[in-house]
């Protein structure tokens, strides 16, 4: 059939693969090389915990009396806080509960706000505006506000306090990914797929929810951080995770009291906070630059 | 002959709140099996609404649109997509008529998977004989769009338009985005293509040389009306409406003369 | 042909990309470009020959990265070596540029007269009334008779034909020697096309300026340059009168962009093999052998300069007088 043809173009020489140009950015990049090393360090510490902390016990909520408000040493580097237990075993064990309450609340509240935004940007018309008009409400409450609200309702745990932030959380990715729709929905690739005659439905997730992905990703990294600081508030007002489980909020709000005596209860924890932000915000920045498929080859 | 598609009295309306402004008015086309049919005139001129309405996407406000004989605006869901399986469609911007997140291959599957029962090994032959017939090599399968010229992305857009073995194609200025060689190789190649698959051709462009080139017979549109029809060859050599000959006179070819010459006999005249 | 010393010289222009001192490209391999005072030249090429970035280079608005060697002399005046300082008093003054797309070129929130009053400010200090007669004076020359509407109009509000009488009318408030336009028409619907091209035809001959057109179009070449200069992969492979070079071109790739045009005549089209290559750091010998009929084993060695084949008709092929 390729017979009539003139001129059958040569397959030209392929591009760099994204994973090579990863590797690259990386390297370039110092701030992005940091994000990913300090989440790398952050995910082996959430899985290798109870294997790293000097008192695993005392880490879970084990009590030492004998040893209680000790400052740094050689035996316990963060010190101890008032009930003796060693605050770097602490900290090192509260990083799972963290991590796995923050991507769960990201998880969830993306699972609803992606589809919900998609169909609404795409769709248009009054489908648009009332979901729209839904997310304002939910967005015109302080989050920190609405959570409270919520565990107020069903009673302060740490299940309860991730419910509330998923609630509060989901009309963000609900609004970024029906912007992402609504330009997409103008761009020429989709009223081909129109005319080809293929289902909205198809459309919808193959070609708008795909093509948004990067922008939710970004953010949902990002937020990974920032709910880690916001659980930690919740805690720290003690509506989150309840005493005795390793939890930096809560850890926090114990050295409070003892602010001037025993400096380092409430330092290291907040510098565990610190870090953990830091280190998604960094890496949320970097994807947004590996993850453009245009971008990835320069 | 018979009419593969043929319009009677079309009117579209498009109304916002305030205004109303009339696309297409009592516009009347027979495009017979087989023939190629060129659209002509600028933008706003209601070309692309035309167009749409042949797709069934959008509805007209009077008149009617018969693809082979049965009304597109009477059609049940199901029947309108059994009569896109038989109309392929060519955009104009081939880079961003493609996901940029779909490779080639994905790219052609798409109207296959919509109108076809094929899956798996019978889908991937399909593939693989659409990019054979506008000669891109198979190592092209997984490439992204960013990773083809222009000239590429065309290809993979004609191979998508014809995946199906549809018996019209659409061409929404098929080249105007390509430069003049690129142009030439899909205009070779699209000839090609409708000799051999005995295609019919509605194209929408601007480029008289581009019309002249790919059409039997042409459609002049001013204002959403149709202003001048007849054969290609004929209306552009021997235009009679006013805005027709504009039209040629406008477009500048290497055979015309400069347009200085223009300049200076009308400074002459109205000195 | 151009006997008076030339308004503008571009001599042996080499433009490097580097990223942190590694050179990733060179986009443009030894431009020779002349224009005379009151000369329309053509610089005509495919998508991604070097031709706006060329234009770049005599503007002095190279992005950052990008490192330009050779000499570009603008009325006697080397422009390469001055401080960016004193390249920008020329921009929009001496040397302005009319872009491809009036749509995108102006900022959508400003008042179009409040545009063009910051360019009088800039480069003439004039403000006020002073300025304002100016811009409707430029404005009629344009044909925009109504000039207090277009200066009090924001750019949505004027059809793409009109934009880019205003964008020209902009690019003449500070009498310009030499108008750069980038595909001037390239956007706008053919009859308009032809209009903005008479106009610029117009003013050119009224006001005396120099012109370097921009364009992929071979007709729109014929239709308004004097002389034209086609570029392949960086370099200047032909240059001459335009009816001389358009009606028997002598390198292989013109010849190709002519026989490529769907003209009266019909029958199968010729197109030219292959593609421009995406990156010109590599090309070795002459950079069009690879899609060339006519090469011959000296041409993937030898990258020719330009050689007379007449008085004012330039080709840079070995093979050049023999085509």
């Amino acid at each position: 059939m390729a017979h009539v043809l003139i001129d059958p173009p040569a397959a030209s020489p392929l591009p760099p693969t994204p994973r090579h140009s990863l590797l690259r950015t990386l390297l370039r990049d110092r701030l992005a090389l940091l994000g990913v090393v300090l989440v790398v360090a952050l995910v082996l510490v959430a899985i290798l915990a109870p294997w790293l902390a000097p008192y695993p016990g005392e880490g879970r909520g084990t009590a030492n009396v004998d040893a209680a408000d000790l400052a740094p040493s050689a035996a316990h580097p963060f010190g101890t806080d008032e009930l003796g237990r060693d605050m770097l075993s602490r900290i090192l064990m509260g990083t799972r509960p963290a991590l796995l309450i923050s991507i769960s609340v990201v998880a969830v509240a993306a699972l609803i706000g992606v589809p919900l935004g998609a169909i609404a940007g795409y769709r248009g018309g009054w489908i648009d505006e009332a979901l729209m008009r839904v997310t304002e409400v939910f967005q015109s409450f302080p989050p920190l506000l609405l959570a409270m609200v919520v565990v107020a309702l069903l009673g302060p745990d740490l299940k309860n306090a991730a419910l509330a932030l998923a609630v509060s959380w989901w009309p963000w990715y609900a609004r970024l990914v029906r912007g992402e729709a609504r330009s997409l929905r103008e761009r020429p690739f989709v009223a081909a797929a129109e005319a080809i005659g293929v289902p909205s439905r198809t459309i919808l997730h193959r070609h708008i929810i795909k093509n948004s992905m990067t922008p939710v990703l970004v953010q949902a990294t990002v937020d990974v951080g920032t709910v880690v600081l916001a659980a930690g508030s919740l805690a720290f007002i003690g509506l989150g995770a309840q005493p005795p489980a390793p939890d930096w909020g809560l850890m926090v709000a114990e050295g409070r009291s003892q602010l001037f005596t025993s400096w380092w209860v409430s330092t290291f924890a907040g510098l565990a906070i610190f870090v953990t932000v830091l280190a998604f915000n960094l890496l949320g920045d970097s994807l947004r630059d590996i993850l453009d498929p245009r971008k990835a080859e320069r | 002959m018979s009419a593969l598609v043929s319009t009677s009295s079309l009117v579209h309306e498009f109304t916002s709140h305030r205004s109303s402004h009339v696309a297409l008015d009592h516009v009347t086309v027979e495009i017979e099996k087989g023939t190629s049919l060129g659209v002509v005139g600028e933008s706003g001129s209601g070309k692309t609404t035309l167009v749409r309405c042949i797709l069934g996407l959008l509805r007209p406000t009077g008149g009617s649109v018969r693809f082979d004989g049965a009304e597109v605006a009477r059609m049940s869901t199901k029947e309108l997509r059994a009569m896109r399986r038989r109309v392929g469609m060519v955009f104009q911007n081939p880079v961003m008529a493609l996901d940029p997140r779909m490779t080639v291959e994905e790219s052609i599957a798409e109207p296959l998977r919509v109108h076809t029962r094929l899956r798996g090994a019978d889908l991937q032959r399909a593939i693989g004989e659409a990019l054979d017939a506008v000669a891109l090599p198979q190592a092209h399968r997984t490439r992204l769009p960013h990773q083809l010229s222009g000239g590429q992305c065309q290809r993979v857009g004609i191979a998508r338009a014809l995946a199906t073995h549809p018996e019209l194609v659409i061409l929404d200025e098929p080249t105007s985005a390509l430069d003049v060689s690129v142009q030439a190789q899909i205009l070779n190649l699209l000839t090609d293509l409708r000799v051999e698959r005995d295609l019919t051709f509605v194209m929408i462009s601007h480029s008289l040389d581009v019309v002249r080139y790919l059409s039997d017979d042409v459609v002049v549109m001013l204002q959403g009306r149709i202003v001048e029809e007849g054969t290609a060859a004929e209306v552009l050599a021997a235009p009679q409406h006013e805005y027709t000959q504009n039209l040629v006179a406008a477009c500048p070819t290497v055979e015309s003369d400069s347009l200085r010459f223009a300049l200076q006999s009308r400074e002459e005249t109205s000195k | 042909m151009t006997t008076a010393p030339a308004l503008l010289q571009v001599r042996d222009l080499q433009i490097e990309f580097t990223d942190r001192g590694r050179v990733t490209n060179r986009p443009v391999r030894g431009v020779q470009l002349e224009i005379g005072s009151r000369e329309v030249l053509g610089v005509v090429g495919e998508t991604g020959c070097g031709k706006s970035i060329t234009a770049n280079a005599i503007l002095g608005t190279l992005p950052e990265q990008a490192r330009a060697t050779g000499r570009i002399e603008f009325a006697g005046v080397e422009q390469l070596s001055l401080p960016e300082r004193e390249r920008a008093v020329n921009r929009g003054d001496a040397i302005s540029i009319v872009f491809q797309n009036p749509g995108t070129a102006f900022n959508p929130v400003f008042r179009l007269g409040n545009q063009m009053r910051m360019v009088l400010r800039r480069h003439r200090g004039l403000r006020g009334r002073a300025a304002t007669a100016i811009i409707a004076e430029r404005l009629s020359d344009v044909g925009l008779t109504d000039t207090q509407r277009v200066m009090n109009a924001y750019p949505h509000e004027l059809s793409g034909g009109m934009l880019q009488r205003v964008m020209i009318a902009m690019a003449l408030l500070c009498e310009p020697r030499l108008l750069i336009l980038d595909e001037p028409t390239t956007a706008l619907d053919v009859t308009v096309a032809r209009q903005i091209l008479l106009l610029i035809l117009r003013l050119q001959h009224a006001l005396g300026f120099s012109v370097l057109l921009i364009t992929h179009d071979l007709g729109v070449v014929k239709a308004t340059c004097d002389r034209v200069a086609v570029l392949y992969a960086g370099r200047v492979v032909e240059t001459g009168p335009a009816d001389a070079v358009l009606k028997t071109p002598k390198h292989p790739y013109t010849q190709g962009l002519v026989g490529a045009l769907p003209g009266q005549s019909g029958g199968r089209l010729r197109s030219i093999e292959g593609q421009v290559p995406a990156n010109f750091l590599g090309i070795q010998g002459c950079a069009f052998a690879d899609r060339c009929y006519a090469a011959i084993d000296t041409c993937r060695q030898v990258d020719p300069d330009l050689r007379p084949v007449s008085t004012t008709h330039e080709v840079a092929c070995i093979r050049g007088g023999e085509l």
